[in-house]
């Protein structure tokens, strides 16, 4: 559904986005991931027709989106990172201008501002006056604009930036219905807990290369390379620090005061015995537990000192 | 028809039957536009504010004549001939006229200039220029709905004027064509900041932008009427832009990207615009100087007839309080048609003109939007920068040769 062949961005001082390539297929929830000012952004401009690329292709659709501009337009959906809303103008009239400016016929348009609102939840806010909402559910009109032509293809970047806890759920309950509509999605952010439930799929762009793409669970086996577990004792750290090193397939223990954080170089960890070990040698265990490795830590590891 | 569809749907049905027939083509721009122009205190009081103006300039000049003169104050009235009544009451009129002349055409290029610049500063021009809607609606729409309020400013100085009419001494069909003449300059001026708006990055700019074409644009029409040199130096400014266009249309190699073509684009509605005008001008130009026994009061220039009418003069040349012929009976006759200063065929003429002024200009902008939305390219240096970074072989030979 999105291709993106060997893009190639540059602007005056810098080459923002090169060599990039992925391939999204229809239904698929792209979480595109890296810091401020890796490339997310110019990479979202050029799949959504405003930018052309210094060298590489996009297709949507298999359409190239420097020559079908006017066709990808009408399959695409893009939510800028910063945008203005108009002054002086109610939730209904903003989203029956645009709905007009989709090209919408006018017997329908009343319906589909009814269900884009109806789906962003802001059909209280009808006749409400666009300037006047909070940042979230502007940010939900925006998306709601965003679906009016019923496009394939979402670029949603940075949709929960800016949001306070509340307003990032609303969004993250939005995306997943829209998911479940079946569209194809690509999501930008710069932090990660954000993205990590509902994507399948995600990509890390750091300096405008992408480092690590493809499926969430994968890179989580590729990248974690191992399993971790997380000791708190009650007493006597050094003896147990002593007695984890003989143990088989250690690859290092950290320790921050009274609790220690063992690290496997296999996946297949004989848990029992590692509580065993340190129980028969008298030590009091307080808690016990498997390190969750998320997608924050495969940031980390992936794009450690390289963006300063 | 109308009376199946009323029998069928009932009052609202026949209403939703006119009103589909009624409706033209989709402007989603003008619907937003007139939507959120009318609201809040600011329209009304820019109406206010107008009308206010323009009253206040009648009750003062009036003023101002009556204390100079005398002949207006009321034991002086009955003494005054009728002829010396008239022509004050059509100076009062030619005066209303430029006045709101001028108030249109300083008004109207402030009313558009924002159209496109504001979308840039308020972020919204990205999202409105994915939108499938075409570049052509959206300047049409923007420059229909300034328009729209233009329209109802004049509306608002009908009154004014109709003081006048009442007074006697000027016929409705004179009020007409200065309105037509209004029109025309709102038309005109407000497309020239439509364009300003397309050409400029930031309000600012294109409000200086939008200034700086009107005072151009002013001056070419007043160019024959100020004498030779005004309009040489115009015919000058004309040949040379025309010849510059030229240059960058038949030498390749001035020409390296779409920006220069855009700016050639502009150059030439602008230029073309131009060469009319002077055309237009040149044979009162060539009858100031080799007399070609033309008539100084057929200068068709609808501006300088009104101007000259309220400096007291007819047609361009002044007539004095006591010339001519009136028909009037009394001072205070209301009676027919006065002396019709020969403006109305000027003014369709400058109708026209203008209105061609004003779609080219509307062409230049929608090129320009059409330009602004479409996907942005690398400049020049950073082309050329990549192009040797992914093919240096090529770039290489390119060197040797």
């Amino acid at each position: 559904m999105l291709t993106i062949d060997r893009l190639r961005k540059d602007y005056k001082a810098l080459t923002a986005v090169n060599n990039l390539s992925f391939h999204l297929e229809k239904g698929d929830v792209f979480g595109f991931i890296g810091p401020n000012g890796a490339g997310k952004t110019t990479t979202i401009k050029v799949c959504a027709t405003l930018l052309q690329p210094t060298g590489g292709t996009v297709y949507v659709d298999g359409l190239d989106v420097t020559k079908h501009t006017d066709e990808v337009r009408g399959m695409i959906g893009y939510m800028p990172d910063f945008f203005g809303v108009y002054d002086d103008i109610m939730v209904w009239e903003y989203l029956d201008f645009f709905a007009a400016a989709y090209k919408i016929e006018r017997a329908r348009r009343k319906s589909v501002t009814d269900d884009v609102l109806e789906l962003t939840d802001l059909t209280s806010k009808r006749d409400a006056y666009v300037e006047a909402l909070s940042r979230g559910m502007k940010q939900r009109l925006c998306l709601a604009k965003t679906l009016l032509h019923d496009p394939k293809v979402l670029l949603l970047d940075e949709p929960a930036s800016g949001l306070d806890p509340r307003a990032r759920i609303e969004i993250k309950e939005l995306l997943r219905e829209l998911k479940a509509m079946g569209k194809t999605i690509l999501v930008s952010s710069h932090i990660l807990p954000e993205l990590a439930d509902f994507c399948n799929k995600i990509g890390i762009i750091e300096q405008g290369e992408l480092v690590v793409c493809g499926d969430v669970g994968e890179i989580m086996r590729k990248v974690q390379g191992g399993k971790a577990l997380e000791i708190v004792l009650l007493d006597d750290c050094d003896k147990a620090v002593a007695l984890l090193s003989e143990l088989p397939n250690v690859k290092g223990i950290q320790r921050n005061e009274q609790s220690l954080r063992v690290e496997f170089s296999t996946d297949e960890v004989d848990q029992a015995l590692v509580l065993q070990t340190l129980v028969q040698n008298g030590l009091r265990v307080q808690s016990f537990a498997e390190v969750q490795v998320d997608l924050e830590d495969i940031f980390m590891k992936v794009t450690r000192g390289v963006v300063s | 028809m109308v009376a199946a569809a009323a029998a069928s749907h009932g009052k609202a049905g026949l209403l939703r039957w006119v009103s589909a027939r009624l409706r033209g083509p989709d402007l989603p721009v003008l619907t937003k536009e007139l939507r959120v122009r009318m609201r809040g205190a600011r329209a009304f009081l820019i109406m206010l504010g107008y009308v206010v103006t323009l009253s206040l300039f009648a009750v003062g000049y009036l003023f101002v004549t009556t204390a100079a003169s005398g002949i207006l104050s009321t034991g002086a009235m009955r003494a005054t001939t009728p002829d010396v009544y008239i022509w004050l009451v059509r100076r009062l009129f030619a005066t209303l006229a430029v006045a709101q002349l001028a108030l249109v055409v300083a008004l109207a290029p402030a009313l558009t200039c924002g159209a496109i610049t504001v979308e840039r500063e308020q972020q919204t021009l990205e999202m409105l220029g994915l939108t499938l809607i075409p570049s052509r609606s959206v300047v049409v729409g923007k420059f229909l709905a300034s328009l729209c309020y233009v329209v109802l400013l004049l509306l608002c100085s009908v009154p004014v004027f109709t003081f006048t009419l009442m007074l006697g001494g000027v016929s409705p069909l004179e009020i007409l064509t200065v309105y037509l003449v209004t029109f025309a300059a709102a038309l005109f001026f407000g497309a020239q900041g439509l364009l300003a708006s397309a050409i400029a990055k930031r309000t600012y700019a294109a409000t200086v932008l939008a200034y700086g074409l009107t005072g151009f644009w002013l001056f070419g029409f007043f160019a024959s009427a100020w004498g030779p040199a005004p309009f040489l130096f115009f015919c000058a400014v004309t040949l040379a832009g025309l010849a510059t266009v030229a240059a960058h249309g038949l030498v390749p190699r001035l020409r390296p990207g779409a920006r220069a073509q855009r700016v050639t684009h502009i150059a030439v509605f602008g230029f073309t615009f131009c060469a009319v005008l002077a055309l237009l001008n040149a044979p009162f130009f060539l009858d100031s100087v080799v007399d070609l026994a033309m008539e100084t009061s057929l200068n068709p220039n609808p501006y300088v007839i009104l101007y000259a009418l309220s400096l007291g003069q007819q047609g361009g040349q002044y007539a004095g309080p006591s010339s001519g012929y009136s028909p009037y009976g009394g001072p205070y006759g209301l009676v027919g048609v006065a002396r019709t200063a020969p403006i109305v065929w000027p003014a369709v003429c400058l109708g026209a003109l203008s209105l061609l002024g004003a779609a080219l200009a509307m062409c230049a902008a929608t090129s320009l939007f059409g330009a602004a939305r479409a996907p942005q390219a690398d400049p020049p240096e950073v082309a050329a920068r990549a192009a040797a970074d992914l093919f240096p072989d090529t770039a290489s030979r390119e060197d040797a040769s």
